[in-house]
């Protein structure tokens, strides 16, 4: 069974190329963000501060929600 | 017959003999007692005596007398940084509607997509300023001084020195700005081979050698 480059390559359109690539990158941004949470919770296991370590924590989990939400929504709608 | 020129009597006298009482009983800016609690919050960058802190490694009875951040204004560089950012697209829209720019080679939503990749990437970008400020913070407990050094996620330096090894601190208030801001760098000399503290742009650069000073014990040579 031979594989068939030329159905193959009906998928390989601009918009399927840019949604791969968008993902690729987004992919790699939630990564990002998920080392950014994992150094700051390192950094108030160091060093807290009772009132503000809730709001920091808070603000990067903001990040981290919005970059998985964005990958979600450009899974389903590009 | 009667002296023309007497000689008056020289305040100097009393003030060289009163000298030595106002220095003894002069109020030490003793850093162990000092008067007020405070709870720092997220912008705070100076900090006596903070309640609300605490460190990974503190003894049980060591208390922190002093936090230290650079000061708020450090951070305008990268807060107008920011907000140039965020107008950009907004000026690239107009460029495109101004010049009927053709974009419809891209794919369908992509250029919303983008927009919205592009406005989490300068939250990023805040995000690690802001944290980079956030957590490069010194502390001074009545037994040694706390350096933490945090940079763009990747670098950490946590430095200690007992106050016994301190040998000298010195400050420098260089410009307009920092002048008028009242922040300064501060030098923490330590005893042999080891590392000087540098604190980078902290407020009231007097205070803290005060501080610094009444610890190690050379409030007569406070600033």
């Amino acid at each position: 069974m031979q594989f068939d480059f030329s159905t193959f390559s009906h998928f390989i359109t601009a918009p399927f190329l840019f949604k791969i690539s968008f993902l690729f990158v987004l992919f790699l941004y939630i990564i990002f963000t998920l080392i950014i949470f994992n150094q700051i919770r390192s950094m108030d296991q160091l060093i807290s501060e009772i009132h503000s370590s809730i709001i920091i924590r808070a603000i990067s989990l903001i990040g981290i929600v919005a970059a998985i939400s964005l990958f979600l929504a450009a899974v389903v709608i590009l | 017959m009667p002296d023309l020129f007497v000689a008056q009597q020289q305040p100097q006298n009393k003030e060289v003999t009163a000298a030595p009482e106002t220095l003894q009983t002069a109020p030490k800016v003793s850093a162990t007692v000092l008067p007020t609690d405070h709870n720092p919050h997220l912008l705070t960058s100076f900090c006596e005596n903070p309640d609300s802190v605490k460190f990974a490694d503190a003894e049980p009875d060591e208390k922190i007398l002093l936090f230290l951040r650079r000061h708020f204004i450090t951070n305008i560089p990268w807060i107008f940084t920011t907000l140039l950012l965020l107008i950009a697209p907004l000026i690239l829209a107009f460029v495109v509607r101004k010049f009927s720019i053709d974009l419809s080679f891209l794919p369908n939503h992509s250029v919303i997509f983008l927009t919205i990749f592009y406005y989490l990437l300068i939250f990023a970008y805040a995000l690690v300023s802001f944290f980079t400020w956030f957590f490069n913070i010194s502390l001074i407990t009545q037994k040694r001084i706390v350096d933490i050094d945090f940079s763009d996620l990747v670098y950490k330096n946590v430095a200690t020195t007992k106050l016994d090894l301190v040998q000298d601190a010195s400050f420098s208030q260089i410009g307009v700005i920092r002048s008028v801001f009242d922040y300064g760098d501060v030098l923490i000399q330590t005893a042999g081979a080891m590392d000087n503290f540098d604190f980078k742009a902290v407020p009231k650069p007097e205070r803290v050698i005060q501080i610094v000073e009444s610890l190690i014990g050379k409030e007569e040579n406070a600033v």
